[in-house]
Protein backbone atom coordinates (compact mmCIF):
# COMPACT_ATOMS: atom_id res chain seq x y z
CA UNK A 1 0.00 0.00 0.00
CA UNK A 2 2.91 2.25 0.43
CA UNK A 3 4.05 2.45 -2.94
CA UNK A 4 0.47 2.79 -4.13
CA UNK A 5 0.24 6.16 -6.15
CA UNK A 6 -2.07 8.24 -4.99
CA UNK A 7 -3.63 11.50 -6.34
CA UNK A 8 -5.14 14.07 -3.10
CA UNK A 9 -8.41 15.77 -4.51
CA UNK A 10 -6.32 19.49 -4.80
CA UNK A 11 -5.04 17.64 -7.99
CA UNK A 12 -7.53 18.53 -10.09
CA UNK A 13 -8.03 20.77 -11.44
CA UNK A 14 -9.93 22.25 -14.39
CA UNK A 15 -7.60 21.66 -16.86
CA UNK A 16 -8.76 18.35 -16.47
CA UNK A 17 -5.14 17.03 -16.52
CA UNK A 18 -5.96 14.69 -13.93
CA UNK A 19 -8.09 12.69 -15.90
CA UNK A 20 -4.71 11.89 -17.57
CA UNK A 21 -3.30 11.10 -14.15
CA UNK A 22 -5.72 8.34 -13.67
CA UNK A 23 -5.35 6.80 -17.36
CA UNK A 24 -1.63 6.73 -16.53
CA UNK A 25 -0.29 3.09 -16.74
CA UNK A 26 2.83 2.39 -17.82
CA UNK A 27 4.62 5.25 -19.52
CA UNK A 28 2.30 6.77 -22.00
CA UNK A 29 3.47 10.55 -22.73
CA UNK A 30 1.37 13.32 -21.12
CA UNK A 31 2.36 16.22 -23.77
CA UNK A 32 2.06 16.03 -27.46
CA UNK A 33 5.84 17.29 -27.71
CA UNK A 34 7.28 13.89 -26.14
CA UNK A 35 5.07 11.92 -28.33
CA UNK A 36 5.97 13.23 -31.37
CA UNK A 37 9.68 12.07 -30.72
CA UNK A 38 8.41 8.94 -30.51
CA UNK A 39 7.64 6.75 -34.08
CA UNK A 40 5.07 4.63 -32.88
CA UNK A 41 3.03 7.45 -30.82
CA UNK A 42 3.30 9.68 -33.88
CA UNK A 43 2.43 7.34 -36.08
CA UNK A 44 -0.97 6.27 -33.61
CA UNK A 45 -1.75 9.99 -33.94
CA UNK A 46 -1.40 10.15 -37.29
CA UNK A 47 -4.06 6.80 -38.08
CA UNK A 48 -6.42 8.94 -35.53
CA UNK A 49 -6.21 11.53 -37.97
CA UNK A 50 -6.98 9.67 -40.48
CA UNK A 51 -9.43 7.96 -39.46
CA UNK A 52 -10.73 11.43 -38.46
CA UNK A 53 -10.48 12.38 -42.30
CA UNK A 54 -11.89 9.54 -44.02
CA UNK A 55 -14.96 9.75 -41.93
CA UNK A 56 -15.56 13.68 -42.76
CA UNK A 57 -15.53 14.58 -39.47
CA UNK A 58 -14.78 18.23 -39.59
CA UNK A 59 -14.01 21.03 -42.34
CA UNK A 60 -11.27 23.57 -42.10
CA UNK A 61 -13.40 27.09 -42.30
CA UNK A 62 -12.55 30.48 -40.92
CA UNK A 63 -14.12 31.24 -36.90
CA UNK A 64 -17.32 32.67 -37.47
CA UNK A 65 -16.64 36.25 -35.01
CA UNK A 66 -20.13 35.25 -33.08
CA UNK A 67 -18.77 31.76 -32.75
CA UNK A 68 -16.19 30.25 -30.07
CA UNK A 69 -14.20 27.33 -30.35
CA UNK A 70 -13.52 24.19 -28.04
CA UNK A 71 -9.45 23.16 -27.87
CA UNK A 72 -8.80 19.51 -28.60
CA UNK A 73 -5.93 17.97 -27.20
CA UNK A 74 -3.99 14.37 -27.05
CA UNK A 75 -4.28 11.90 -25.21
CA UNK A 76 -2.32 8.59 -25.61
CA UNK A 77 -2.77 4.72 -24.04
CA UNK A 78 -0.81 1.86 -24.36
CA UNK A 79 -3.61 -1.18 -25.32
CA UNK A 80 -3.17 -4.33 -24.10
CA UNK A 81 -4.40 -7.71 -25.09
CA UNK A 82 -5.47 -10.14 -22.49
CA UNK A 83 -2.00 -11.71 -21.66
CA UNK A 84 -0.39 -8.87 -21.08
CA UNK A 85 1.80 -7.85 -24.77
CA UNK A 86 0.94 -4.81 -26.03
CA UNK A 87 -1.50 -4.83 -28.78
CA UNK A 88 -1.30 -1.08 -29.77
CA UNK A 89 -0.51 2.46 -29.38
CA UNK A 90 -3.26 4.61 -29.20
CA UNK A 91 -3.54 7.94 -29.90
CA UNK A 92 -6.67 10.03 -29.05
CA UNK A 93 -7.85 13.11 -30.40
CA UNK A 94 -10.19 14.46 -27.45
CA UNK A 95 -12.42 17.60 -27.15
CA UNK A 96 -12.27 19.48 -24.25
CA UNK A 97 -15.94 19.41 -23.58
CA UNK A 98 -16.07 20.64 -20.39
CA UNK A 99 -15.35 23.87 -21.88
CA UNK A 100 -18.61 23.75 -23.63
CA UNK A 101 -21.59 25.71 -22.36
CA UNK A 102 -25.34 24.43 -22.61
CA UNK A 103 -27.87 25.98 -24.94
CA UNK A 104 -24.50 27.30 -26.94
CA UNK A 105 -22.29 24.05 -28.06
CA UNK A 106 -24.83 21.42 -27.03
CA UNK A 107 -28.20 20.79 -25.70
CA UNK A 108 -28.99 17.18 -24.87
CA UNK A 109 -26.60 14.84 -23.32
CA UNK A 110 -27.06 10.92 -23.07
CA UNK A 111 -24.53 8.26 -22.81
CA UNK A 112 -25.35 4.51 -23.74
CA UNK A 113 -23.58 1.48 -21.62
CA UNK A 114 -24.60 -2.00 -21.72
CA UNK A 115 -25.75 -3.83 -18.51
CA UNK A 116 -23.78 -6.46 -17.45
CA UNK A 117 -26.85 -8.79 -16.47
CA UNK A 118 -28.24 -8.69 -20.05
CA UNK A 119 -24.86 -9.57 -21.46
CA UNK A 120 -25.02 -13.09 -18.96
CA UNK A 121 -28.61 -13.22 -20.44
CA UNK A 122 -27.87 -13.35 -23.92
CA UNK A 123 -24.65 -15.57 -23.46
CA UNK A 124 -26.73 -17.90 -21.31
CA UNK A 125 -29.73 -18.18 -23.94
CA UNK A 126 -27.08 -18.39 -26.89
CA UNK A 127 -25.10 -21.13 -25.04
CA UNK A 128 -28.51 -22.76 -23.71
CA UNK A 129 -29.42 -23.13 -27.82
CA UNK A 130 -26.30 -23.63 -29.26
CA UNK A 131 -25.53 -21.26 -31.57
CA UNK A 132 -22.45 -19.31 -32.11
CA UNK A 133 -21.35 -15.81 -30.67
CA UNK A 134 -19.64 -13.67 -32.23
CA UNK A 135 -18.29 -9.70 -31.45
CA UNK A 136 -18.12 -6.66 -33.58
CA UNK A 137 -16.33 -3.87 -32.51
CA UNK A 138 -17.07 -0.55 -35.06
CA UNK A 139 -13.36 1.50 -34.70
CA UNK A 140 -13.71 5.03 -33.17
CA UNK A 141 -17.59 4.40 -32.48
CA UNK A 142 -17.86 8.16 -31.55
CA UNK A 143 -16.68 9.68 -34.27
CA UNK A 144 -19.44 8.50 -36.49
CA UNK A 145 -22.21 10.29 -34.68
CA UNK A 146 -23.44 13.30 -36.45
CA UNK A 147 -23.73 16.64 -35.02
CA UNK A 148 -26.49 18.75 -34.90
CA UNK A 149 -25.22 21.79 -33.20
CA UNK A 150 -23.24 24.24 -34.65
CA UNK A 151 -19.41 23.55 -33.39
CA UNK A 152 -15.86 24.18 -33.87
CA UNK A 153 -12.27 22.95 -32.57
CA UNK A 154 -9.12 24.44 -32.73
CA UNK A 155 -6.72 22.72 -34.80
CA UNK A 156 -4.52 19.63 -33.26
CA UNK A 157 -1.79 20.48 -31.40
CA UNK A 158 1.36 19.11 -33.77
CA UNK A 159 -0.71 19.02 -36.69
CA UNK A 160 -1.95 22.69 -37.52
CA UNK A 161 -1.74 23.72 -41.56
CA UNK A 162 0.99 25.85 -43.05
CA UNK A 163 -0.21 29.18 -43.36
CA UNK A 164 -3.53 28.63 -42.12
CA UNK A 165 -2.71 28.45 -38.53
CA UNK A 166 -5.62 30.71 -37.57
CA UNK A 167 -8.38 28.77 -39.43
CA UNK A 168 -10.84 26.34 -37.69
CA UNK A 169 -12.28 23.20 -37.78
CA UNK A 170 -16.24 23.38 -37.93
CA UNK A 171 -17.95 19.27 -36.99
CA UNK A 172 -20.03 17.66 -39.30
CA UNK A 173 -19.39 14.40 -36.87
CA UNK A 174 -18.57 14.13 -33.26
CA UNK A 175 -15.38 14.04 -32.08
CA UNK A 176 -14.92 12.73 -28.31
CA UNK A 177 -14.87 14.40 -25.37
CA UNK A 178 -18.02 16.50 -26.42
CA UNK A 179 -20.68 16.56 -24.62
CA UNK A 180 -23.19 15.33 -27.14
CA UNK A 181 -20.88 12.51 -28.84
CA UNK A 182 -22.23 9.52 -27.22
CA UNK A 183 -26.09 10.64 -27.35
CA UNK A 184 -25.28 11.41 -31.42
CA UNK A 185 -23.45 7.81 -31.95
CA UNK A 186 -26.32 6.10 -30.21
CA UNK A 187 -29.12 7.98 -32.35
CA UNK A 188 -26.91 6.46 -35.27
CA UNK A 189 -26.59 3.32 -34.43
CA UNK A 190 -29.94 3.28 -32.97
CA UNK A 191 -31.65 4.30 -36.74
CA UNK A 192 -29.23 1.64 -38.14
CA UNK A 193 -30.03 -1.43 -36.05
CA UNK A 194 -33.63 -1.15 -36.74
CA UNK A 195 -33.72 -0.28 -40.04
CA UNK A 196 -32.10 -3.46 -40.29
CA UNK A 197 -34.74 -5.12 -38.99
CA UNK A 198 -34.19 -5.14 -35.47
CA UNK A 199 -36.84 -4.61 -32.76
CA UNK A 200 -36.01 -2.97 -29.71
CA UNK A 201 -36.07 -4.26 -26.47
CA UNK A 202 -38.49 -1.98 -23.99
CA UNK A 203 -37.93 -2.89 -21.38
CA UNK A 204 -34.32 -2.24 -21.66
CA UNK A 205 -32.81 1.05 -24.22
CA UNK B 1 -21.35 -5.60 -29.53
CA UNK B 2 -22.50 -9.32 -29.38
CA UNK B 3 -24.44 -10.94 -32.03
CA UNK B 4 -25.75 -14.52 -31.78
CA UNK B 5 -28.99 -16.26 -33.30
CA UNK B 6 -30.15 -19.42 -34.66
CA UNK B 7 -29.44 -18.03 -38.17
CA UNK B 8 -25.87 -18.02 -39.36
CA UNK B 9 -26.85 -16.68 -43.00
CA UNK B 10 -28.50 -14.15 -40.93
CA UNK B 11 -25.89 -13.06 -38.85
CA UNK B 12 -23.32 -12.88 -41.69
CA UNK B 13 -25.21 -10.89 -43.82
CA UNK B 14 -25.76 -8.54 -40.89
CA UNK B 15 -21.95 -8.32 -39.83
CA UNK B 16 -21.34 -7.63 -43.87
CA UNK B 17 -24.06 -4.31 -43.56
CA UNK B 18 -22.69 -3.50 -40.48
CA UNK B 19 -19.08 -3.37 -41.87
CA UNK B 20 -20.66 -1.07 -45.13
CA UNK B 21 -22.35 1.50 -42.97
CA UNK B 22 -19.33 1.71 -40.38
CA UNK B 23 -15.51 0.90 -40.59
CA UNK B 24 -15.29 -2.25 -38.42
CA UNK B 25 -12.66 -4.49 -36.57
CA UNK B 26 -12.77 -8.12 -34.92
CA UNK B 27 -15.50 -10.50 -35.98
CA UNK B 28 -14.51 -13.50 -34.48
CA UNK B 29 -15.92 -15.50 -32.20
CA UNK B 30 -16.51 -14.07 -28.89
CA UNK B 31 -13.73 -13.62 -26.13
CA UNK B 32 -13.08 -10.81 -25.08
CA UNK B 33 -15.52 -7.88 -23.93
CA UNK B 34 -15.38 -5.16 -21.46
CA UNK B 35 -12.95 -6.81 -19.55
CA UNK B 36 -14.51 -10.23 -19.29
CA UNK B 37 -13.40 -13.17 -20.76
CA UNK B 38 -15.62 -15.84 -22.45
CA UNK B 39 -13.74 -19.55 -23.03
CA UNK B 40 -15.52 -21.72 -25.37
CA UNK B 41 -15.59 -25.64 -23.70
CA UNK B 42 -17.18 -28.84 -24.13
CA UNK B 43 -19.97 -28.01 -21.85
CA UNK B 44 -20.41 -24.33 -22.63
CA UNK B 45 -18.99 -21.33 -22.11
CA UNK B 46 -17.16 -20.47 -19.08
CA UNK B 47 -17.45 -16.37 -18.31
CA UNK B 48 -14.42 -14.89 -16.24
CA UNK B 49 -12.24 -12.02 -15.78
CA UNK B 50 -9.21 -13.49 -14.30
CA UNK B 51 -6.93 -10.89 -16.24
CA UNK B 52 -9.29 -8.55 -14.50
CA UNK B 53 -8.84 -9.64 -11.14
CA UNK B 54 -5.17 -9.79 -12.13
CA UNK B 55 -4.84 -6.52 -12.71
CA UNK B 56 -6.32 -5.10 -9.78
CA UNK B 57 -4.20 -7.00 -7.39
CA UNK B 58 -1.31 -5.80 -9.74
CA UNK B 59 -3.02 -1.95 -9.28
CA UNK B 60 -3.42 -2.67 -5.30
CA UNK B 61 -0.01 -4.10 -4.80
CA UNK B 62 -1.09 -7.10 -3.83
CA UNK B 63 0.23 -9.75 -6.49
CA UNK B 64 2.22 -10.80 -3.24
CA UNK B 65 -0.70 -11.17 -0.32
CA UNK B 66 -0.96 -14.10 0.98
CA UNK B 67 -3.70 -15.99 -0.27
CA UNK B 68 -6.30 -16.86 1.79
CA UNK B 69 -9.36 -19.54 0.98
CA UNK B 70 -12.29 -17.49 2.25
CA UNK B 71 -13.53 -13.54 1.59
CA UNK B 72 -14.69 -12.28 4.66
CA UNK B 73 -13.95 -12.85 8.29
CA UNK B 74 -16.29 -14.65 10.57
CA UNK B 75 -16.07 -13.26 13.49
CA UNK B 76 -15.14 -9.03 12.56
CA UNK B 77 -17.88 -6.82 13.14
CA UNK B 78 -18.02 -3.73 10.93
CA UNK B 79 -19.40 -1.26 11.58
CA UNK B 80 -19.18 3.16 10.76
CA UNK B 81 -18.00 4.16 14.33
CA UNK B 82 -15.33 2.00 15.96
CA UNK B 83 -11.64 2.43 15.73
CA UNK B 84 -10.14 6.26 15.08
CA UNK B 85 -7.69 5.90 12.74
CA UNK B 86 -9.28 6.56 9.10
CA UNK B 87 -7.79 5.68 6.07
CA UNK B 88 -7.49 6.82 2.78
CA UNK B 89 -11.01 7.44 1.25
CA UNK B 90 -9.95 7.42 -2.11
CA UNK B 91 -8.01 3.91 -2.67
CA UNK B 92 -10.54 2.36 -0.29
CA UNK B 93 -13.34 3.37 -2.96
CA UNK B 94 -11.02 2.62 -5.19
CA UNK B 95 -10.70 -1.12 -4.17
CA UNK B 96 -14.50 -1.65 -3.74
CA UNK B 97 -15.03 0.21 -7.06
CA UNK B 98 -12.81 -2.83 -8.67
CA UNK B 99 -14.18 -5.08 -6.57
CA UNK B 100 -17.63 -4.11 -7.58
CA UNK B 101 -17.15 -5.01 -11.36
CA UNK B 102 -15.23 -8.57 -10.73
CA UNK B 103 -18.48 -9.39 -9.15
CA UNK B 104 -20.32 -9.87 -12.17
CA UNK B 105 -18.81 -13.07 -12.70
CA UNK B 106 -18.03 -14.08 -8.76
CA UNK B 107 -20.95 -14.54 -7.02
CA UNK B 108 -19.13 -15.90 -4.25
CA UNK B 109 -17.38 -12.66 -3.16
CA UNK B 110 -21.10 -11.09 -3.77
CA UNK B 111 -21.94 -10.82 0.23
CA UNK B 112 -18.41 -9.49 1.20
CA UNK B 113 -18.16 -6.90 -1.06
CA UNK B 114 -21.63 -5.84 -0.68
CA UNK B 115 -20.61 -5.82 3.25
CA UNK B 116 -18.26 -3.06 2.55
CA UNK B 117 -19.45 -1.50 -0.06
CA UNK B 118 -21.83 0.14 3.03
CA UNK B 119 -19.12 2.15 3.96
CA UNK B 120 -18.16 4.24 1.40
CA UNK B 121 -18.92 7.40 3.79
CA UNK B 122 -16.63 6.46 6.64
CA UNK B 123 -14.02 3.70 6.80
CA UNK B 124 -11.57 3.09 9.27
CA UNK B 125 -8.62 0.67 8.96
CA UNK B 126 -10.89 -2.44 10.34
CA UNK B 127 -13.08 -2.00 6.75
CA UNK B 128 -9.99 -1.67 4.65
CA UNK B 129 -8.77 -5.12 5.62
CA UNK B 130 -11.58 -6.38 5.25
CA UNK B 131 -11.66 -4.89 1.50
CA UNK B 132 -8.60 -6.83 1.63
CA UNK B 133 -9.46 -10.05 2.42
CA UNK B 134 -11.36 -10.09 -0.56
CA UNK B 135 -8.30 -9.05 -2.41
CA UNK B 136 -6.51 -11.94 -0.88
CA UNK B 137 -9.54 -14.67 -1.35
CA UNK B 138 -9.27 -13.16 -5.16
CA UNK B 139 -5.93 -13.94 -5.24
CA UNK B 140 -5.99 -17.89 -5.42
CA UNK B 141 -9.58 -18.07 -6.97
CA UNK B 142 -8.86 -15.52 -9.90
CA UNK B 143 -9.77 -18.03 -12.38
CA UNK B 144 -13.02 -18.58 -11.40
CA UNK B 145 -16.18 -17.73 -13.23
CA UNK B 146 -19.53 -18.85 -14.20
CA UNK B 147 -20.27 -21.54 -16.79
CA UNK B 148 -23.33 -21.48 -18.40
CA UNK B 149 -23.49 -25.49 -19.61
CA UNK B 150 -25.40 -26.48 -22.83
CA UNK B 151 -28.40 -27.63 -21.19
Amino acid sequence: MRNFERFSDQAVTDEGDIVQSVMLAEAEPVSFEKALKQNYWKKGMIEELESIEKNDTWRLVQLPTDKKCIDVKWVFKTKLKPDGQVAKYKARLVARGFLQKYGQDYYEIYALVARMETIRLIVAIAVKNNWSMYQLDVKSTILNGELEEEVYVNQPPGFEIKGKEEYVYKLDKALYGLKQAPRAWKKKIDSFLVQQGFLKCVTEH
Amino acid sequence: MIVTGNNEEEMKAFKKNMMKKFEMSNLDNLTYFLGIEFDMNSQGVLIHQRKYAQDVLKRFNMLNCKPISTPVDTGVKLSLVNDVKEVNPTLFKQIVGSLRYLCHTRPDIAYGVGLVSRYMVKHTTSHLVAAKRILRYVKDTRSYGIQYSKN
